[in-house]
Order: C-alpha cells, then sequence, then structure tokens
C-alpha cells in the first residue's frame, strides 16, 4: 500500500475512534477500547483478544456486585 | 489532489499485427470499447497497453520465450518489421489537466526501456490496468464472496479496514461467548445458594407459631429476659 494512502486511512480510523466516542449513545469507555485496540492501521495480533479482556474487565467493574455481609461472622 | 492522466493517443509501429504506424485516438470519449472481426489486431491494441506499461517489456500473454516457441520479446515485433526496416515501438500520449505528455518504448531493442510517462502513470495504477478472462472467470466462479470482497478492497487499497472489520466481527462474537457463559452463571447461583441457605423461603404461619411457641424456646427466653441478682 502506498505510504501516502496508509496515512489517510490510519487518520481516517482514528477520526472514527473519535467520532463514535463523542457520539451521543455510545459507551464512550467501549467506544476508547475499540480505538486503543480495533481501529488502527497495524493492529496487533493479538488486538481482539486484548480488547475483549478489556471490555470483559470494564463488564465486571461496572457490575461490582456489593459484598454480602455474613449474618454469622 | 493531482489531476488524473487521461490518454489521448496510442501508436504502434511494427509491432504485433500493425506494420504500418496506426494511431488510435482516445481523445474525444473517455470510455472505450473494441469491436472488430477476429484478426483485425484487437488484441495487438492491448498488448501495445501492457508492453508500456509492463516493467520488464514482456508481455504475459504470450508467455516466456522456449526454445520451440516464438513468445517472449521477439513475439512483440511484426513478422516483417525487419524486413521492412520498420523499428518495431509503441508511442502513447497522455494529457493531466493541460499538460501533455508524450512516450514511446523500442519493442525491439534489448533494453526496451520504459518511457518515464508510463512510468508515472504506471505508479497511479491501484489496479492492474490489463485483467485477463481467466483472472475475472475465476473471481466470478470460483472465489467466495468473502474473497472477492477482500480483493475489490484490496483493489481500492482497503485491505487495513477489512482486517478492522474483521477484527470487529470477531471481538463481537468473543463477547456474546463471554456475555453467555455459564459458567459465571453458575458460580453467581452458588454463591447466592450460599448466603441464603438460611433465608425462609416461604412464610409458614403454623411452623413459625410452633417455633416460637416450643416449650425449649420460651424457657430460654424467660432465662435471657429474667434481670441478674
Amino acid at each position: 500500500m502506498k505510504p501516502n494512502r496508509r496515512r489517510r486511512l490510519i487518520t481516517f480510523l482514528k477520526a472514527l475512534g473519535a467520532d463514535l466516542a463523542a457520539k451521543e449513545g455510545v459507551d464512550a469507555a467501549l467506544a476508547a477500547i475499540l480505538t486503543t485496540h480495533i481501529l488502527k492501521g497495524a493492529p496487533s495480533q493479538n488486538a481482539v483478544v486484548q480488547a475483549k479482556d478489556a471490555i470483559v474487565n470494564l463488564a465486571a467493574e461496572r457490575a461490582n456486585p456489593p459484598k454480602v455481609e455474613v449474618a454469622n461472622g | 489532489m493531482a489531476d488524473p492522466y487521461f490518454f489521448q493517443s496510442l501508436n504502434l509501429t511494427g509491432f504485433r499485427a500493425y506494420l504500418q504506424p496506426k494511431t488510435f485516438d482516445f481523445s474525444k470519449k473517455r470510455c472505450l470499447a473494441i469491436f472488430a472481426p477476429n484478426g483485425s489486431g484487437k488484441s495487438s491494441v492491448v498488448d501495445a497497453l501492457e508492453f508500456m506499461f509492463s516493467k520488464d517489456g514482456t508481455l504475459e500473454r504470450l508467455g516466456q520465450r522456449a526454445i520451440n516457441n516464438r513468445a517472449g520479446p521477439i513475439a512483440l515485433a511484426h513478422n516483417l518489421a525487419e524486413e521492412a526496416q520498420i523499428a518495431p515501438a509503441v508511442a502513447i500520449s497522455v494529457i493531466s489537466g493541460k499538460d501533455v505528455t508524450n512516450g514511446c518504448r523500442a519493442a525491439a531493442s534489448a533494453k526496451r526501456v520504459i518511457p518515464a510517462v508510463a512510468t508515472t502513470v504506471n505508479a497511479c495504477f491501484s489496479v492492474s490496468p490489463i485483467i485477463r478472462g481467466h483472472a475475472l472467470r475465476t473471481f466470478v466462479e470460483i472465489h467466495t464472496p468473502e474473497e472477492r470482497y477482500a480483493d475489490v478492497a484490496n483493489w481500492l487499497q482497503l485491505g487495513p479496514l477489512v482486517e478492522v472489520q474483521k477484527n470487529l466481527r470477531s471481538l463481537r462474537s468473543q463477547i456474546k461467548i463471554a456475555a453467555e457463559d455459564e459458567t459465571a452463571l453458575q458460580r453467581v447461583d452458588t454463591q447466592l445458594a450460599r448466603e441464603t441457605n438460611q433465608a425462609v423461603k416461604s412464610w409458614n404461619a403454623a411452623a413459625v407459631l410452633f417455633h416460637a411457641s416450643s416449650p425449649a424456646r420460651n424457657a430460654t427466653a424467660r432465662n435471657s429476659s429474667a434481670p441478674s441478682r
């Protein structure tokens, strides 16, 4: 691929990530994960696994279940 | 953005089927189709374009030179060119904006140097200017829709976007699997069951009355409520 074309693609993907994060109704944290791992000109080989782990961690953080008090403790 | 290049003309001299100089004027129309009876030189026009833009100055269609064939560079010249003392060559003229540029490529000499204008135009091609019938048939009949999609995206220099799309699909399916993971649900169920195993599952008035009025419990309650002396 020609360098000029690659630069334009990378710029496009960056703008896409920023646009996604700013969009109403879009989860900004999820958009940030996509921007960091997926929306790249040359994503790493395990980009999908990294993005999945980040999303699962985010879900676990948000679920954050309150600790149940032990009745007889 | 730079102005695109348009062909103005193509000239064949002593090249393939054209012994005498023949100029094709493309300046009037941007789209062109060639219709002619067999043996009229249609392929020679395509050969001239391929020759002009091929880096090694040969034709893929004709194959490589072997002992028993006349393929390779020798096939570029008209059979009678040498006898007629005509130097086989292809010349093109292109226009970009208002600038007209000409280039000529000799087909018989050993070097067959590609002209500067052809190099410049060649660098602009995203897709090969010559697409053979068998390649087209393979594309249409043999390739899967996914392969065709990837091919077209690559031709349009959009390969990385296809990669992004593939990664997004893969991520989506992995998140779906993670969200539907029964193991996590079972772990929560087990924890819930452990935490609530002492809870009253349903209100049973008779059992509650029996528990409250049982002699042992009443005795315990009396002892605990009696003032100490």
